[in-house]
């Protein structure tokens, strides 16, 4: 309760010390706020009032469970990195989007914890050598005029080959009517007219709803994953790709990704097969 | 990488892919809580997950600390979530904070109250409904500290704020959030002929 001659109106005297509440309750201000907070609190009324408020909400929102995760998604998160990892080998490192927060500066070397601290001096040499010939051959190689470079590889194809990687290694569903896909992803699809359709489904890439099509055809299971204009068009090296040779290729490991524009969508074709073969494949549809 | 070589269990790539699981398993939960508040959506939650998997897979070399792991799968997290046309789009809806500020002033201007018993009776959907519908910056800070547990250097690196605005954004987000909480359930309150909390409807007497 305020007392007479305290402070009580406006927020300019108070803010610094409001903001600060938290902090102090928490244990994480630095020692010469807390002297003054502390002063500023024993003549302080509202200050003290927000110093319960913030200890209430602060043990509310602690007693919240953490809810456990939808059935089946662990099991899908590891199989999909399990895919991702065998189609490509998308070894640690390829990826320098995810450099954000405390991530240290990219290093080529494997810490030696991440090969189990246990193993003996050669093994881990062993396992460096051979993470350097990895490194060196396994990621995408070089292509023809529609090619790009890794390192700028659309965050799209690597999406899709995330979500391939995870599909194929479980049962597929039976595909549903065209427009029924239609309508979930809001613009039409075009699916190849020489290839048998096994499946589809509605996935996300990049955050957007595509349509994603398997098909057999010369005896591999396909995948096109139909998306809209805005986001096929979204990457410049793609872009500049699309320009050059009118569609854009990429390998990993022995999965290829054939990329190509449609009249109103952009189509992202991947298989068990090298690029060149799929590049075959979509000119024949 | 051969695709067979990963059936070996003792080869390089399957001992680190293990090792990387090892690490990431135990917090999918927390992450996944955490884009689901964050996203307001099962399934783009589960879509966010996925993405920042792949991510932290992908650059997992550059993880130098291994007690580490969670603060910066947090950070992949926090960077798919930006990337994601749909938060930006429901975060443009949110409630001025200028007028939770002006509510919680009204409210803590007048004297104690008794927040205690206010907070101690919040369920889990109201508040569920206030952390979505708190400010991103506010609601990112408060979750990481209040239901996760980082600390505020550990805050500052999964969001790249400064410290100082760490701070702030803690202190404030748990006052907006009492305002938020206040203004849902102004008309109980009023029935309990307790002290008013911030968006009760009048000026407190």
């Amino acid at each position: 309760m305020t007392t007479p001659g305290e402070p009580t109106e406006g927020r300019p005297e108070h803010a610094p010390f409001e903001d600060e509440l938290g902090a102090y309750l928490d244990g994480e201000l630095a020692g010469e706020r807390v002297s003054a907070l502390e002063a500023h609190l024993s003549g302080c009324g509202r200050c003290r009032t927000g110093l319960g408020l913030q200890r209430a909400m602060r043990e509310r929102l602690g007693a919240e469970p953490v809810p456990p995760l939808p059935p089946g998604l662990q099991a899908r998160l590891h199989t999909a990195l399990r895919g991702l990892s065998a189609s490509d080998a998308a070894q640690p490192g390829d990826d320098p989007r995810a450099s954000a927060g405390p991530v240290r500066p990219p290093s080529r070397r494997r810490p030696a914890w991440a090969l189990g601290l246990a193993w003996g001096g050669w093994a881990v040499a062993a396992v460096l050598a051979l993470l350097l010939v990895f490194a060196s051959t396994g990621s995408e190689r070089a292509r023809g005029s529609g090619s790009v470079a890794a390192s700028t590889r659309p965050q799209m194809v690597d999406a899709a080959l995330l979500d391939y990687g995870g599909r194929i290694a479980e049962e597929l569903p039976a595909p549903p009517a065209l427009e029924e896909l239609e309508a979930r992803v809001g613009f039409a699809i075009r699916p190849l007219p020489n290839a048998q359709l096994v499946s589809a489904w509605v996935t996300s890439l990049r955050g957007e709803a595509v349509a994603a099509l398997a098909y057999r055809a010369d005896r591999l299971l396909v995948v096109q994953y139909v998306v809209s204009s805005g986001l096929f068009f979204r990457n410049p090296a793609l872009r500049a790709a699309v320009d050059r040779a009118g569609h854009y290729v990429t390998e990993q490991g022995s999965t290829g990704v054939v990329c190509y524009p449609d009249e109103q969508s952009g189509t992202l074709l991947i298989g068990p097969a090298g690029a060149d073969a799929l590049l075959a494949l979509a000119s024949r549809n | 990488m051969p695709a067979s070589s990963l059936d070996d269990p003792e080869s390089p790539g399957r001992l680190i892919l293990h090792r990387f699981e090892a690490l990431a398993t135990p917090h999918l939960a927390s992450l996944h809580a955490f884009a689901r508040r964050r996203t307001g959506d099962a399934n783009d939650a589960d879509d966010a997950l996925q993405d920042t998997l792949a991510r932290a897979w992908l650059s997992f070399e550059q993880l130098r600390d291994p007690s580490a792991i969670r603060a910066w799968l947090f950070s992949v997290l926090r960077t798919v979530l930006a990337e994601r046309v749909r938060t930006r789009e429901r975060r443009a809806r949110l409630v001025p904070i200028t007028h939770l500020e002006n509510q919680y002033d009204e409210w803590a201007a007048s004297g104690p109250g008794e927040p205690d018993a206010f907070v101690q009776r919040i369920t889990r959907d109201e508040l569920r409904t206030a952390l979505e519908a708190l400010p991103e910056e506010f609601a990112v800070a408060v979750e990481l500290h209040d239901l996760h547990g980082f600390s505020y250097r550990e805050i500052a690196d999964i969001t790249g704020a400064p410290p100082g605005t760490v701070t702030s954004r803690i202190a404030r987000g748990r006052r907006l959030l009492v305002a938020l909480l206040g203004e849902a359930r102004s008309g109980e309150l009023a029935g309990d002929g307790q002290r008013p909390l911030p968006g009760m409807r009048g000026k407190p007497t």
